[in-house]
């Protein structure tokens, strides 16, 4: 697999994780968790 | 310069003025918020697996967009254990219970570390796990044990209201498509840049780098590192305990007050209840 594609890859899971940790910022009620999500 | 090549090969492929199509996109974007709305905690859990399987349905059509024709077994490991640690971002973040989201959170350490050992990263990803996993989820659950012993508030189980969760979730959602949808479009202006330097990879991976230091850890500041885990374990058994005994102080506390809540002679000082009158509205007499 090439570096570039491996880039791809790394960049598409970190876009996820950004946004799922964005969603449980917005969304979660508990402190603790409302800031570890985006952790 | 790579802005530049990015702009030239989009304006080639779709011509001046026009966008790439959105509709697949966009139908992700509803699909995977409704999907994390409905697993979110302010819903019964019925609706949790219709919610699991179209968020299911929306990360595998990212995934056919970014996969390569030619997926290697590599890439196939590297889905894995993307698939783990995004799924185990997904269930943290719609877990009921924050002590279920804590080993939620444990488990995308664990996939994150394993897509920084496939890269190479050896060193940071046991570091990932050692810091992470071994410290800062332990401090999470300290928290959540010592701060309310008698169990968590409903409110720390649920998330917010129904819209202000499916605006949140659409946001979030939002990010995730436009960012994906970059990234496919750019994929061949990406293939064609050139590669980086073999030889710095060489370097990072040298035996001087990863092994000496763990070397150091474990022969030189081997009792540090001991010492450093034994605290850790300590502290651990003392949470357990200072929170099974808050449980039963809040245990004692509360049968004294249904001991002595129990009906008798009312009270001088207590308001009589107000008897509601003809009309149906209470202490309208009084007016």
């Amino acid at each position: 697999m090439s570096e570039a594609v491996w880039l791809q890859n790394y960049l598409a899971v970190g876009a996820m994780l950004f946004g799922l940790g964005l969603i449980g910022f917005l969304v979660r009620r508990n402190f603790l968790w409302c800031f570890s999500a985006p952790k | 310069m790579i802005g530049t090549v990015l702009v030239a090969q989009e304006t080639a492929t779709w011509g001046a003025g026009a966008f790439p199509p959105l509709p697949g996109w966009l139908v992700v974007l509803l699909l995977g918020t409704v999907g994390i709305w409905l697993m979110l905690p302010v819903r019964r859990h019925r609706t949790r697996i219709v919610g699991a399987i179209l968020s299911a349905a929306a990360a595998v059509w990212i995934v056919g967009r970014l996969l390569p024709q030619n997926a290697s077994l590599e890439s196939l490991l590297f889905w894995a254990l993307a698939g783990l640690t995004v799924g185990s971002a997904v269930a943290m973040i719609t877990a009921r219970k924050p002590v279920y989201s804590a080993i939620w959170f444990a488990a995308v350490l664990l996939g994150t570390a394993g897509l920084l050992m496939i890269n190479g990263a050896q060193f940071l990803g046991v570091a990932t796990l050692a810091v992470y996993a071994g410290a800062i989820v332990v401090t999470f659950l300290f928290v959540l044990m010592l701060a309310q012993p008698e169990g968590e508030s409903f409110y720390d189980r649920i998330s917010w209201g129904p819209v202000p969760a499916a605006l949140g979730t659409f946001a979030g959602m939002a990010v995730v498509v436009v960012l994906s949808w970059s990234i496919a479009e750019a994929s061949e202006v990406m293939q064609s840049l050139p590669g980086t330097q073999p030889g710095r990879a060489k370097e990072v991976l040298a035996e001087h780098h990863v092994a000496t230091l763990g070397r150091h850890l474990f022969s030189v500041n081997l009792l540090a590192v001991e010492v450093a885990g034994l605290l850790l374990l300590a502290a651990l058994v003392g949470a357990i305990v200072m929170a099974e005994h808050g449980n039963a102080t809040v245990a004692e506390l509360r049968a004294k007050v249904e001991t002595s809540a129990l009906p008798s002679e009312p009270s001088p000082i207590e308001p009589s209840p107000i008897e509601p009158t003809s009309s149906g509205r209470p202490g309208a007499s009084h007016v």
